[in-house]
């Protein structure tokens, strides 16, 4: 596949045609806004050491004597019970729960999508069927109980928590794919690759798949913010990443038995969860608005 | 006329029907089709009367609710239908092509003609060579009269107009020397101004190649001067088949005569009558001959028997009871 906008002699845009979805995206400011602050998450989970006034406020620290301290222009969000910088946690926090949902969606979505083409390709066979009750099943159980039963049997930590809400996750790419490929599939085109002798798997990966591209990016992005939030709730509970790693979920956890005398503790790592699935929902909603007619 | 042995497509007594929340439709009730080496064949029929059902099981793509009853479709004296999926593939890649009435929806959106023409070509001539590829491309799209090739590989479908599009399917349909080619309704959907131009020069390019055509279409005039053989489907049954100069000359049975009516005549004062009624409904098709409750001729045996295909004149086969005992 080309990337990068380039015209020919024609004047037509080459490749994936981005300049034309470059145009649509930006159409919408809320989509800039999106796009900003995922790129802003981004930068400071990555440059973290670099960012942060206090970058060794992320580990193990003490300072009794600034602990509690409300917000001030040292410490724009506060400290902590041990003294700790919040902003500086936060901006860690950013590590791991973009860690997360980078690991998580990387898992995730090829078993998901493959078995979604499979599923829906051969979808009155005995192959899709299997395929489909499975995710089904899958589907069935609430998502936040059976992480948090599978956390609960495994010892707490980040990463059995991301392999808790990967398992969970799959079956939401395969159903995706399952309805796109199943309308796909009796598309005349279809037909015509298959007349001129085309095989199941070319016809599965080069022709149906790249048609998805739209839906699947789009649901990437939004899901971004759906496993943040469910991996922020797995440590909420405890039963993710482990004290003293500046989690968000944990940090909101920590400063909630302080509420609300000492509100900066949790709310600012709240409101930065926030932040991060807010940029990430925009976003989705823009590539969604790229990618349509 | 065609040898007798030179058979290259034989359809024997083929029942197709579709599986629905209803029921089961039973489409195609013993469609008979011979088509020899090189000839033309158009096939003629109101919508809904299971032309494109037929076609599609040539090639087996019909959709997946849909069940082969009973028949056999011979391709060079191979059953199609028993095919294992190994052969069928090397059917489509190198015998049998098809053109869809709708080339927009033909061809893949985001695929660039190049790339779909470069993976057709590779597979059928077995070749990696891009060299190579690209000029069997841009001899093939030279042959289906489009202008400026090299531009046309470098394009999306969305950017040729209809009558390129499916210029670019004619294109692709005669890759590799097919001897057999089916063309489903191939000018329905097009401007009425491109009609005529893609028609000739996918006749054309059927006459030079000699290969066999299947002509499905409902603009009689095109059928009638660009085949050899008719054949007339109504409800799912061939009724009539003849010589093309014969069938639209001397039309023997009801319903074909009633169809011819149906052109508008340049000279004629009067507009067409129609034939009253519609196509039967396939959960419960009427019992006889098919065509009974709209026929004009109708008799007490055109309900209870369904009528045999009869030789009335050479080369002239009619299936009615009117004509059974010989006209």
């Amino acid at each position: 596949m080309k990337i990068g906008v380039k015209l020919d002699k024609y004047g037509w845009v080459k490749g994936l045609e981005l300049g034309k979805k470059w145009y649509k995206f930006r159409r919408s400011p809320l989509s800039i806004i999106g796009l900003i602050v995922t790129l802003s998450a981004i930068f400071m989970a990555i440059f973290a050491p670099w960012v942060a006034p206090y970058p060794e406020h992320a580990g193990f620290y003490t300072d009794f004597a600034n602990a509690n301290k409300p917000p001030s222009w040292e410490h724009w969000f506060g400290t902590d019970e041990y003294g700790r910088d919040v902003l500086s946690r936060t901006i860690f926090g950013f590590r791991y729960s973009l860690m997360m949902a980078a690991v998580v969606l990387l898992l995730v979505v090829p078993p998901g999508v493959i078995l979604g083409l499979i599923g829906g390709y051969y979808r009155e066979r005995w192959l899709g069927k299997v395929i489909m009750r499975t995710a089904d099943i899958f589907i069935a159980v609430p998502p936040l109980v059976l992480a948090l039963a599978i956390c609960s049997l495994t010892t707490p930590s980040v990463f059995n928590a991301m392999m808790a809400v990967s398992l969970m996750w799959w079956p939401w790419y395969t159903r995706l794919m399952y309805n796109i490929t199943s309308s796909l599939k009796e598309e005349y085109f279809v037909y015509a690759a298959k007349v001129t002798g085309a095989s199941s798997s070319y016809i599965m990966f080069r022709e149906i798949f790249p048609n998805t591209l739209g839906p699947l990016l789009t649901k990437i992005t939004l899901d971004v913010g759906w496993v943040i939030l469910l991996g922020a709730s797995l440590s909420f509970v405890g039963l993710g990443a482990q004290p003293p790693t500046p989690d968000l979920g944990t940090m909101v956890a920590d400063g909630a038995k302080f509420l609300p005398e000492y509100w900066w503790i949790s709310i600012f790592p709240a409101l930065a969860i926030s932040y991060i699935i807010l940029g990430a929902n925009l976003l989705g909603d823009g590539i969604k608005d790229a990618f349509e007619g | 006329m065609f040898m007798e042995d030179d058979v290259l497509l034989e359809i024997r007594n083929l029942h197709v029907g579709y599986k629905t929340h209803l029921g089961t439709s039973h489409v195609l009730n013993g469609v008979n089709l011979k088509v020899y080496k090189g000839e033309r064949v158009g096939v003629i029929g109101e919508s809904g009367s299971g032309k494109t059902t037929t076609m599609k099981s040539i090639l087996r793509i019909l959709p997946s609710n849909a069940i082969i009853m009973d028949g056999e479709i011979l391709y060079q004296g191979k059953d199609v239908l028993k095919m294992k999926e190994k052969e069928l593939l090397e059917i489509r890649r190198k015998h049998i092509s098809m053109i869809f009435q709708d080339p927009t929806a033909a061809l893949n959106p985001i695929i660039k003609i190049g790339e779909l023409m470069g993976d057709i070509i590779k597979y059928t001539y077995k070749t990696e060579d891009k060299e190579e590829i690209k000029k069997i491309s841009l001899k093939a799209l030279k042959e289906a009269s489009l202008p400026d090739p090299e531009r046309i590989l470098d394009s999306y479908p969305f950017q040729l107009s209809g009558g390129m599009k499916q210029r670019v399917c004619i294109a692709l349909s005669l890759i590799g020397n097919r001897e057999m080619i089916i063309a489903d309704e191939p000018t329905t959907n097009l401007d009425v101004t491109i009609k005529a131009q893609v028609l000739d020069i996918l006749t054309n390019l059927v006459k030079e190649r000699n290969v066999g055509w299947i002509f499905v279409s409902q603009a009689l005039g095109a059928v009638r001067e660009n085949v050899d053989r008719v054949y007339v489907m109504y409800a799912g049954t061939i009724i009539e088949s003849a010589p093309a100069y014969e069938l639209f000359e001397n039309p023997l049975h009801p319903y074909t005569q009633k169809l011819l009516e149906c052109v508008p005549k340049l000279t004629g004062k009067k507009f067409a009558e129609g034939i009253p009624g519609r196509i039967p409904n396939y959960f419960n098709p009427p019992s006889g001959c098919r065509f009974h409750p709209r026929c004009p001729h109708a008799k007490e045996i055109c309900k209870k028997e369904a009528p045999e295909m009869v030789e009335v004149e050479k080369g002239h086969f009619v299936a009615c009871h009117l004509y059974s005992g010989g006209r």
